[in-house]
């Protein structure tokens, strides 16, 4: 049977209070299992980025209970979050989100830093997702010398050399052209498939939706439905 | 070492903007030395002057003559005393001292007088009382004239005196007695009316003794030190090497008690101005990192969203701190010491001099010490240091979505 690495129960998100108050999640019952490579889909303001951001640690719910490799997320602090993000979660956003003063190299390089991995393993294992992200020789410019495309690989390489239990990626193919996301989109397929690394999409984009294992959409912060293909 | 190379990265990442900053430090750092360098070096040269001149770096008396001081508060200067002020190793050079008044007469003009009684060859080991022969010869080179005297300017000009003349002295003697003798004008002292010199009457000390019938008693001896800054040290070590009750031994801080004073209440002053500099600097130094900060708040949510330890982030930006204003000392500091000692040297002139405690000073003058270099660039790295720690903080505990979301 497959592990859970991901589970949320009767999970509630509401924004500000009164007559302002707007609910980002409702209910959202939702398991994740290893190896997952899933689709979280829906119109926009449907609360995807929202949940992806809960099941990181990076905002609270306002109800319901979260575990995320076997840890519930709510008893955490700021500081143990962070410790936890650091070992088991990578993240992917839709801007990239570099460290703009550290080259290609340290910014894959930066998460096992703060690992405290040895230096031996730690540029091996750069050196090994530069060339399965396709960008030899590029180890040495800065973010700014690099296209979209690059920079997304960049952040790909950056969340999965740690090997983190799960990748949650927001909306990672929206700033690119279809050709350069359909190829990042077959290589976080090929990880998930070698690796058994298992990755969440929050995402419009219909290469994931159509490559993705399983598809969760989410109206107006309910999941209305869970499809496994 | 990652968190230097962000520091160092995000230094160059707004050359400009570090430039200023840096720049400012650095301007203040300088500022800071140089007001240090001639507030010491003004400080040292009145203090120098002043024990130069007349009061030596300490003195020795009978007990409470400093408070009131008395033609008959005075003391025998024994030769266990002699022996042990020249035994002491941070005693250069000492030298005895009568002090009293008189009426002067020359023909049919007179006037009141401070006669100071001294040891020629002793008294000119200690201050520069040699040099302060305007016209005539020191006391030592007054061969086989009787009782030879040294005239303040301003009595010469009130008794219209000239070299060579001979007058008549009446005071009070030690033993009760009316004392009056004659005395021979060898030299003229002080080079302005307002100098200390220029009231007073310098004679030698036996001819002092015989005319206050004083015999072989004094009223102070004055000592000359290898340091100056160990005055302190030096009295109270003496005070007990001489054990003994009747005589009093004080530093110049304590002897020349109101000039030490105003020039501490001055120093006082300074160091109001010098914060006053560290405070401008604390605050350039604050709107950097706080501009810095909020431009990088996305960037710390980023780092913390990717599980980055606040602490590391609070140290980052204390790091990028420090290390800018250390480098804005390091290269200020080659500006500080070529000034200071540019100043050391030139000096910048009084016009017209200005008398501070009675001492007329024509030039304020810097001084290059490690003190002069090194407060300044330890102030300068500390403000640095202590502002940067609420940026820092902020920066550290902000919540990760917001900072990214740029709330």
């Amino acid at each position: 049977m497959a592990e859970i690495v991901i589970k949320t129960k009767n999970l509630d998100k509401s924004f500000g209070s009164g007559e302002t108050e707007i609910h980002a999640l409702r209910d959202v019952n939702l398991e994740i299992m290893r190896g997952d490579f899933a689709a979280i889909v829906g119109p926009s303001g449907s609360g995807k980025t929202t949940l992806l951001n809960i099941l990181c640690g990076l905002d609270t719910v306002s109800s319901g209970e979260i575990q995320v490799s076997g840890r519930s997320l709510q008893s955490m602090s700021g500081s143990e979050l962070a410790k936890f993000r650091r070992e088991h979660i990578g993240l992917v956003f839709q801007a990239y989100n570099l460290i703009p003063v550290l080259t290609v190299l340290e910014n894959i390089e930066y998460v096992m830093l703060l690992q405290n991995v040895p230096s031996a393993e730690r540029k091996e294992r750069v050196r090994k997702f530069l060339t399965e992200v396709g960008l030899e020789g590029k180890e040495n410019r800065f973010p700014a010398e690099l296209s979209g495309g690059q920079q997304q690989r960049v952040a790909i390489a950056r969340a999965m050399v740690s090997h983190p239990d799960i990748i949650l990626a927001d909306e990672p193919t929206a700033n690119l052209d279809s050709a350069t996301g359909a190829q990042l989109l077959e290589m976080m397929r090929r990880f998930n498939e070698e690796l058994n690394m298992t990755f969440v999409f929050s995402t419009h984009d219909p290469q994931i939706m159509e490559r993705s294992k399983r598809m969760v959409t989410l109206t107006d912060g309910r999941i209305v439905s869970d499809e496994l293909k | 070492m990652l968190t230097l190379r962000l520091a160092f990265r995000n230094l160059l990442r707004h050359k400009s903007r570090s430039l200023l900053c840096g720049l400012s430090m650095m301007g203040a750092y300088v500022l800071f030395s140089i007001s240090l360098g001639f507030s010491d070096g003004s400080y040292g040269g009145l203090i120098r002057m002043l024990t130069d001149t007349h009061s030596g770096h300490v003195q020795i008396h009978q007990k409470d003559y400093l408070e009131a001081p008395s033609l008959f508060r005075n003391f025998k200067l024994t030769a266990e005393i002699k022996n042990q002020l020249t035994a002491h190793p941070e005693v250069l050079a000492w030298t005895p001292r009568i002090f009293s008044a008189a009426l002067i007469f020359r023909e049919n003009k007179s006037t009141i007088a401070r006669l100071m009684a001294i040891d020629p060859e002793r008294e000119a080991q200690v201050t520069t009382m040699r040099e302060k022969v305007q016209s005539g010869v020191y006391l030592t080179e007054a061969v086989g004239v009787t009782n030879p005297i040294l005239l303040g300017l301003q009595l010469q000009k009130l008794i219209q005196a000239k070299l060579g003349d001979e007058l008549i002295f009446i005071g009070q003697g030690a033993d009760g007695s009316i004392a009056n003798d004659l005395f021979t004008v060898v030299g003229i002292v002080g080079k302005s009316s307002t100098d200390a010199e220029a009231r007073r009457i310098y004679m030698t000390l036996e001819s002092a003794q015989e005319f206050l019938s004083l015999g072989e008693r004094i009223h102070e001896v004055t000592l000359r030190l290898q340091n100056y800054a160990k005055a302190r040290s030096a009295a109270v070590n003496l005070q007990e090497i001489l054990n003994n009750e009747q005589l009093d031994v004080q530093p110049w801080q304590v002897v020349e008690e109101q000039f030490y004073k105003a020039m501490q209440a001055d120093q006082q002053g300074n160091w109001i101005t010098q914060a006053v500099i560290m405070l401008i600097v604390g605050l350039v130094v604050l709107i950097t990192v706080l501009v810095n900060v909020f431009e990088r708040r996305h960037e710390y949510g980023l780092l913390l969203a990717l599980g980055t330890p606040p602490v590391f982030i609070f140290r980052s930006v204390i790091v990028e701190m420090t290390m800018l204003s250390s480098l804005s000392v390091f290269v200020g500091l080659f500006f500080s010491f070529s000034l200071n000692l540019y100043f050391s040297v030139e000096g910048i002139a009084i016009e017209p001099p200005m008398e501070y405690g009675g001492v007329l000073f024509s030039d304020i003058i810097s001084e290059v010490s490690l003190f002069v270099l090194f407060v300044p660039a330890v102030f300068t790295i500390a403000v640095a240091f202590v502002v940067a720690f609420f940026p820092a903080a902020k920066s550290a505990l902000a919540v990760p979505i917001e900072a990214m979301r740029g709330n």
